[in-house]
């Protein structure tokens, strides 16, 4: 059995990223591979709204007015200005981090649900000013024939191929958050989470942190919107209505609030499992809120708390029929006494 | 050398006046107590040094500087940490990651380096590792790293408290009844481990209704009443002032 978990421990991330980059050969049905790439999206803005919300403790409940925001600033400056679809990729970050230091002056010292509320204004204002400035967001009509992007003469335009680009930037959005938890700031995100008055006393300045956090989200965000964008190639407001914004939140809910692996599973299963259950007609849309319910239910911690235990079982570090996690260190020194 | 002060401090919460007029200073390197009945103010007294609240009249002043305007988490960077009366930890999170707030002021990694891990924040990451391990070695609490604050016992989440208060090594340590709910063995570990605190160069003040414990430790004591100060003094002079005993401490009658 040791050895056993020995070897699940030094496979399992090589297995994960073998499945992952052999991907777009299990599903070679070219519809569905856009429905994955999609997920993969949703993935990524999913981890983004964790980082505020699962983290930091901020519910925002208009997060798709960034992801909003990112598209069209990819699409105008690519399509209106010739920009590079890179530099457009950058740009939508950086525009979306922008606009959240504008909204996040007032609202950062807000608590709980006056900053949600003020979030869901800002995604209908955001959604408003899409449909109707039609000089620049082309109105309900949208922004057509925004390019695929290039890389080094290889059109990523093939969504077999534009999977690879995603992949990458998802691995790296997954790395960086990581880094970022396992930090100064990432632990004073968790703190004004867990207990603010107790942050404030440890010498956290909690609005600056909160707009940190606020700021990191929301680059994260703008860039899977941008990746959207180029992906279907086409902008238009109805993708970035309020009830994205609720899906994103179920997507964080059934992946587990605060867990990096339920970020990418709530956005990826979320996304797929509509389209996967299409053959049900409309029925699909009750057992789709029925299997969200269930999750909640089940798994209060969410798909990334089951994979988490799976994972411990795995891997050793969970003992069978008791849910303690028996870290290392303690091991170690009872070994010791 | 006076290291923290009040003049005249007081706060009123409508008609009601939790502190008033109360001057109190702490010497550098003393252990200092406020006791008093429930309700005295002890914990709004603190709460107006810490800055959580902030005074309807009098000044903070602290290493000479007057800081009543000051932010909490600026009162922390200078060097002013605190615990809390009903245990303020950071629940969900584990031992190493409460005790790592601790060195927040003391650490300085901006988040573009923290999320592309660079040398500057690896290294700061392990030398504050190390210090939290020496820190809650010296608590006892080594044993626990990786448990989640919340699942600890309650005397464990107390010491755990202090480790996370004098990590960065303050230089001012309020600590809010830091022996309610032990038992009479850990008083005495407590009080040691206070002692210990202060002698390492951290001042302390303590808000206390365990008497042994403040009687054996404390240099100073202050007394609250109704929000004013009726006395301060040593430990000697406090158990004989006639309105202390009528007011707190009570008539030996045995």
């Amino acid at each position: 059995m040791k050895t056993f978990h020995k070897i699940y421990r030094v496979s399992r991330i090589w297995i994960l990223l073998l499945f992952a980059l052999t991907l777009p050969y299990w599903i070679p049905n070219n519809y569905y591979l856009q429905v994955a790439n999609l997920g993969m999206i949703f993935a990524i803005l999913t981890l983004s709204l964790n980082i505020l919300a699962g983290y930091t403790g901020l519910f925002s409940v208009g997060f798709i007015a960034f992801y909003g925001i990112g598209a069209y600033t990819s699409a105008i400056v690519v399509t209106r200005l010739g920009w590079s679809v890179w530099v457009g990729f950058l740009l939508a970050g950086v525009v979306s981090s922008l606009f959240s230091f504008l909204l996040g002056l007032p609202t950062m010292r807000l608590r709980g649900m006056y900053f949600a509320v003020a979030t869901l204004a800002f995604g209908e204002i955001t959604y408003q000013v899409f449909l109707n400035w039609t000089s620049i967001t082309g109105g309900t009509k949208g922004i057509k024939g925004v390019p695929s992007p290039e890389f080094f003469g290889i059109s990523l335009r093939p969504y077999s191929k534009y999977f690879y680009l995603i992949l990458i930037v998802l691995v790296i959005v997954i790395l960086l958050t990581r880094n970022l938890i396992n930090s100064r700031t990432g632990r004073a995100m968790l703190a004004i989470r867990e207990n603010d008055i107790a942050a404030e006393a440890m010498g956290v300045d909690v609005p600056k942190f909160k707009m940190i956090a606020f700021l990191i989200a929301t680059f994260f965000a703008g860039v899977a919107g941008a990746l959207y964008g180029h992906e279907v190639r086409y902008v238009s407001p109805e993708s970035f209505v309020n009830a994205e914004s609720a899906a994103v939140l179920a997507m964080m809910v059934v992946g587990g609030i605060g867990s990096i692996p339920g970020s990418i599973l709530g956005g990826f299963v979320l996304t797929m499992l509509p389209e996967y259950l299409r053959f049900l007609g409309n029925i699909r849309l009750v057992i789709y809120g029925a299997a969200i319910v269930a999750i909640i239910i089940f798994a209060p911690k969410g798909l990334g708390g089951l994979i988490e235990w799976i994972d411990g079982l795995l891997s050793g570090t969970i003992k069978r029929g008791t849910h303690k996690k028996i870290t290392e260190k303690v091991e170690d020194k009872n070994g010791h006494s | 050398m006076v290291i923290l002060e009040t003049k005249g401090i007081g706060i009123h919460f409508g008609g009601l006046k939790a502190v008033s007029n109360v001057d109190f200073s702490v010497e550098e390197g003393s252990i200092s107590a406020i006791i008093g009945p429930n309700g005295a103010g002890k914990t709004t007294l603190f709460n107006l040094i810490a800055g959580f609240y902030t005074p309807t009249e009098g000044t903070v002043h602290f290493k000479g500087k007057d800081i009543t305007k000051m932010k909490t988490f600026e009162r922390t960077y200078m060097g002013l940490a605190r615990t809390f009366q009903n245990i303020n930890l950071f629940r969900e999170l584990s031992v190493m990651d409460n005790v790592l707030l601790g060195l927040h002021t003391k650490t300085k990694c901006d988040p573009i380096s923290s999320m592309l891990n660079l040398p500057n924040k690896l290294k700061e990451e392990r030398e504050s590792r190390k210090k939290v391990m020496e820190t809650l070695e010296f608590l006892n609490l080594d044993h626990y790293v990786n448990e989640k604050a919340g699942s600890l016992a309650y005397g464990l989440q107390k010491n755990l408290e202090i480790a996370r208060a004098i990590v960065s090594h303050p230089t001012v340590l309020l600590l809010d009844e830091p022996a309610s709910g032990l038992n009479t063995n850990d008083l005495e570990t407590l009080s040691q481990g206070i002692v210990t605190i202060r002698n390492s160069g951290i001042t302390v003040v303590l808000i206390e209704h365990k008497m042994d414990v403040v009687m054996s430790i404390s240099d100073k004591i202050a007394v609250l009443n109704f929000g004013e100060k009726i006395a301060d003094g040593d430990p000697g002079e406090i158990c004989s002032n006639p309105e202390v005993i009528d007011a707190y401490l009570g008539k030996d009658e045995e």
